[in-house]
């Protein structure tokens, strides 16, 4: 028979933990549409499965003249504070370490086609993201991704994101070894830990198989590991990482710190662990403003940091996990063909040679090299995925990297391939030459879908390519290798901190009329994996910035010293010179005078910060007892479905099941070494919750907790529908119960009001 | 066939000197004057950077309205993404194909357009963007090139329409290529 849902088609072909993941989600969206799960949480569990919210998902748009509703159909329906349920969303998909097959491509291919815009966008983190997303779609494309080894879980939310790594990891000539890897190892020793349940915000970590390079750009992370060795006392050479903790970006950024200057192999996983359980334990969960670990390090300080980090380490479980991926350190890609010399007249083919100068490097094995695949803006299509499919199939096999310039790479291209690599690409519409060039301009998606965006930074970031190219700089031996990033608010998402010329979106108010503008920032570091921040000039209409772009360049090649690198430039020229270049552009005039300025980049509109929504970048603070207490009320719906069908077995263990689980998330609250063996949680909880009366309600005493303890104590295997029934009841009591006590907890523990 | 996820292309010729971005105004005021009554409309994309991408849209609940350029040929696309569950498969020809067609009449005679464009109504392209229901395959082309035939001729008011599948690719949509009759004006597909 024909199988007429996805669930049905793809069965027996995810993995059993991310098929069952799957239907929980798919219950959660049915629970929620009944109103059986409250917005927040049902945010907080969508967002950290990946599903993100856009721009006008209130339910309000300004058409440039007033602000209208959106009349969606769901009506009052909504899948978080202010976000109606029809409203098109996001979904971030996570590629771990920028590493993606053909298979996978396809597949993305198919999702952006029938689900998005015909349009997938690679992010400044490695990710795929795709708009325009129906929640109502998630599920099967969860599903269609987990059926290739892809999992769009924790991609959000407060939890930890996408963990990337150095795109030519494993090929390149400076790096001490291949942190792919141990890149993939934490990747999945981190997703859906317990340990990393409970942040107050996002975490982000970042592989780099050198310090002096970028590629990594561990400064920037909340974890940066950085490939090292030692040489060992029998001579031997051991593997290991500069451990660095507490980076970040957004409205104030920080450079992360060393914490250990040398982490062994053994130690990455525990000690990473480790930090996770200080951030959830004593990171700011109230200020969303300050609850990145970056902040909670500089109010305890690195050292106190570091003596709760090791405290931490002492106490963990062991973990055969920590060493076990050990035995997978072998390279992850493998050339499909053999290595090569080009054979190519330089200067037969000017296209092919530019292209060539910018977009191919050679790899650190012979006859090989690196093709960089500039795509615009980061977006592709579903036929130039499916291009790039073949093309590695065909070339390179599954060794494609996304990068975190929003390009991607196709690694182990045998040389004498290169000629005919470049004529598919052409086909493809994905020959651009200028790959990390000053053309190759980074943008997050600013106003165009992003509900916190203040300025389009993407129609700058167009705009800027288109007239950069046409002036060839991308071949100038001094501004060629500038980097231009934009960032369409204090967020930073673009990263434009660590660019030569950074660009971040603000708005000012002239006249009584809102003038889009970016913050000019320069002078930020790229190479030393982001090794410093630029300094913030002033604020210049957005439809300026290109003049302003053309003054930077002008004046750096006219007046740098011989070899001057351009934030030395910017240090000796200094900050108030290079303010008085830029004064006459700041000052705007009137609306009449000049109407362009108060309109965006590619928006015809005139410029309003109405449409600026609730960001969701922050997740919802969801205490870990809650999401725990939900799942138990889950649990139970569905022990109510099998007592319908008639399985009183099946209905009286999910009865115990969501005890059970109810049990655990307040065990969970003093303890995070809690695992899933029942005696252990029913020991647990009547310690530390019923001995000490902390589950005594004050009519009912301890009765409800009585409920839990007979029944998981009781013979079930000749349970009746009528005893079943009963059990699904007091097993509702108990969780009710349980979420008074997580209340009545959550008071106890809040500062006293004065 | 239970697939609801249609797209419809028509192709249009312009007057030289057009853009792709033309057309973000026009969309703009599309949403601003509420002129497409069918559609709950939410806000237009720009795509014009990306070689055959799909140039911009105009993004509503119901489906997206695409203006294209690829290889120097202009279409407008409408790509269906819900509200078409029917079994009806006419019904489900039907309603992108009207929905089209109307959203073509009114570029013709869109004044923020300041080129003309005129739509050619005697070739349209027609995919089912559902791999569950109609992947690309030689079984599934022989079961729905007859049946998708006969809601374009119901359409065009019974004359002959002849299809051709287009089987380049299997991994690409289910995709047919229709040669309509020449009384197949925007006003009849429209109504």
């Amino acid at each position: 028979m024909t199988a007429t849902t996805w669930k049905d088609r793809l069965a027996g072909r995810l993995a059993p933990e991310l098929e069952q993941e799957i239907d929980v989600f798919d219950k959660q969206l049915e629970l929620r549409r009944e109103g059986k799960i409250e917005e927040k949480l049902f945010a907080e569990t969508r967002l950290r499965r990946g599903a993100y919210g856009q721009r006008y998902d209130n339910g309000r748009r300004h058409d440039g003249v007033r602000e209208q509703t959106i009349a969606f159909p769901s009506g009052e329906l909504t899948k978080g504070p202010e976000t109606v349920w029809d409203a098109p969303g996001m979904m971030r998909i996570k590629i771990p370490f920028g590493a993606l097959s053909a298979e996978q491509l396809e597949v993305l291919a198919e999702l952006a086609e029938e689900y998005s815009d015909d349009i997938l966008h690679v992010t400044t983190r490695q990710d795929i993201q795709l708009h325009f997303i129906h929640i109502d779609d998630t599920p099967d494309l969860m599903r269609r991704l987990a059926a290739v080894g892809i999992t769009t879980r924790e991609a959000c939310g407060n939890s930890v994101r996408n963990v990337t790594a150095c795109p030519t990891a494993g090929v390149c000539k400076g790096e001490a070894f291949d942190v792919s890897p141990y890149a993939k190892a934490l990747t999945y020793f981190l997703l859906g830990h317990p340990d990393t349940q409970d942040f107050g915000r996002k975490f982000k970590v970042a592989f780099s198989g050198c310090m002096q390079e970028a590629c990594g750009l561990a400064h920037i992370h909340d974890l940066g590991l950085v490939a090292t060795t030692r040489t060992t006392e029998g001579g031997g050479v051991e593997r290991g990482f500069v451990f660095l903790v507490g980076g970040g970006l957004g409205a104030v950024p920080q450079q992360a710190l060393v914490l250990e200057s040398f982490v062994s192999e053994d130690e990455l996983l525990p000690l990473s662990q480790a930090v996770c359980r200080v951030f959830a334990r004593h990171g700011e969960k109230n200020n969303r403003a300050r609850a990145r670990l970056k902040f909670l390090i500089k109010k305890l300080g690195l050292e106190k940091f570091r003596e709760l980090v090791l405290e931490e380490r002492e106490r963990i479980p062991h973990d055969e996990r920590w060493t076990a991926y050990k035995a997978d350190i072998a390279p992850q890609d493998e050339p499909l063909r053999p290595p090569s010399t080009l054979l190519r007249k330089a200067g037969a083919d000017p296209v092919f040679d530019e292209w060539y100068s910018t977009n191919v490097k050679p790899q650190r094995q012979d006859g090989y090299s690196v093709v960089t695949v500039t795509m615009p803006l980061g977006d592709f299509t579903p036929d130039q995925a499916r291009g790039l499919a073949d093309i590695a199939r065909e070339y390179t096999g599954d060794t494609i990297r996304l990068t975190v310039e929003q390009n991607l790479v196709l690694r182990w291209v045998s040389n004498a391939d290169i000629p005919a690599v470049f004529a598919r690409l052409q086909a493809l519409g994905l020959a651009e030459a200028g790959a990390g060039s000053i053309v190759d301009v980074t943008a997050c998606p600013g106003t165009d879908t992003c509900k916190l965006g203040i300025s389009a930074s993407r129609g700058l970031a167009g705009e800027l390519r288109t007239r950069l190219a046409a002036r060839g700089l991308q071949a100038d031996q001094a501004v060629g290798q500038l980097r231009i990033k934009v960032s369409g608010c204090f967020n930073s998402c673009g990263q434009h901190h660590i660019s030569d010329l950074g660009f971040l979106g603000v708005g000012r108010n002239v006249g009584g009329r809102r003038v889009p503008h970016f913050q000019v920032v320069v002078g930020g570091q790229w190479t030393r994996n982001g090794g410093a921040y630029g300094l913030a000039i002033g604020a210049v209409p957005s439809k300026r910035i290109p003049e302003v772009v053309d003054r930077f360049t002008e004046r750096y090649v006219t007046e740098r010293t011989k070899d001057e690198g351009f934030q030395d430039f910017i240090g000796r020229v200094g900050k108030k010179q290079i303010r008085e270049m830029l004064s006459d552009l700041m000052v705007v005039p009137g609306y009449e005078e000049a109407p362009d300025l108060y309109r965006d980049w590619a928006d015809p509109r005139e410029y309003t910060i109405s449409d600026i929504g609730v960001g969701e970048c922050a997740g919802e603070i969801v205490s870990v007892a809650r999401f725990g207490l939900s799942d138990a009320e889950r649990i139970v719906y569905e022990a109510q479905d099998r007592l319908e069908a008639g399985d009183a077995i099946g209905a009286v263990e999910g009865a115990l099941l969501a005890m059970l689980t109810a049990a655990k998330a307040l065990v969970r609250v003093q303890t995070f070494d809690i695992g899933d063996d029942p005696e252990q949680i029913v020991s647990e909880f009547r310690t530390r919750f019923y001995d000490t009366q902390l589950f005594s309600d004050r009519f009912a005493g301890g009765k409800f907790a009585h409920y839990f303890f007979r029944l998981h104590e009781k013979d079930r295997s000749s349970t009746s529908l009528d005893d079943a029934h009963q059990h699904i009841e007091e097993a509702q009591m108990f969780i009710e119960a349980a979420y008074a006590c997580d209340e009545r907890l959550g008071q106890m523990a809040a500062p006293a009001a004065e | 066939m239970q697939a609801s996820r249609i797209s419809v292309k028509l192709w249009f010729s312009a007057d030289d000197g057009l853009e792709l971005d033309d057309f973000v105004p026009v969309f703009h005021a599309w949403i601003r004057e509420k002129k497409l009554a069918d559609e709950v409309m939410i806000d237009v994309a720009d795509y014009a950077h990306v070689e055959n991408g799909p140039g911009v849209l105009l993004v509503c609940h119901e489906g997206h309205y695409v203006i294209e350029r690829h290889a120097d040929r202009w279409a407008l696309v409408y790509h269906r993404k819900r509200g078409g569950e029917t079994d009806d498969l006419d019904r489900r020809v039907e309603v992108p194909l009207r929905r089209l067609a109307f959203a073509a009449r009114l570029l013709e005679g869109e004044p923020e357009l300041s080129k003309k464009v005129r739509f050619e109504t005697s070739t349209l392209e027609l995919a089912v963007r559902c791999r569950l229901h109609a992947p690309n395959t030689p079984e599934i082309r022989a079961t729905l090139v007859p049946a998708i035939e006969g809601a374009l001729q119901t359409r065009v008011g019974g004359d002959r329409v002849e299809l051709e599948a287009l089987a380049d690719d299997p991994r690409k949509p289910f995709t047919v290529r229709a040669r309509l009759p020449q009384a197949a004006s925007l006003d009849r597909l429209a109504a």
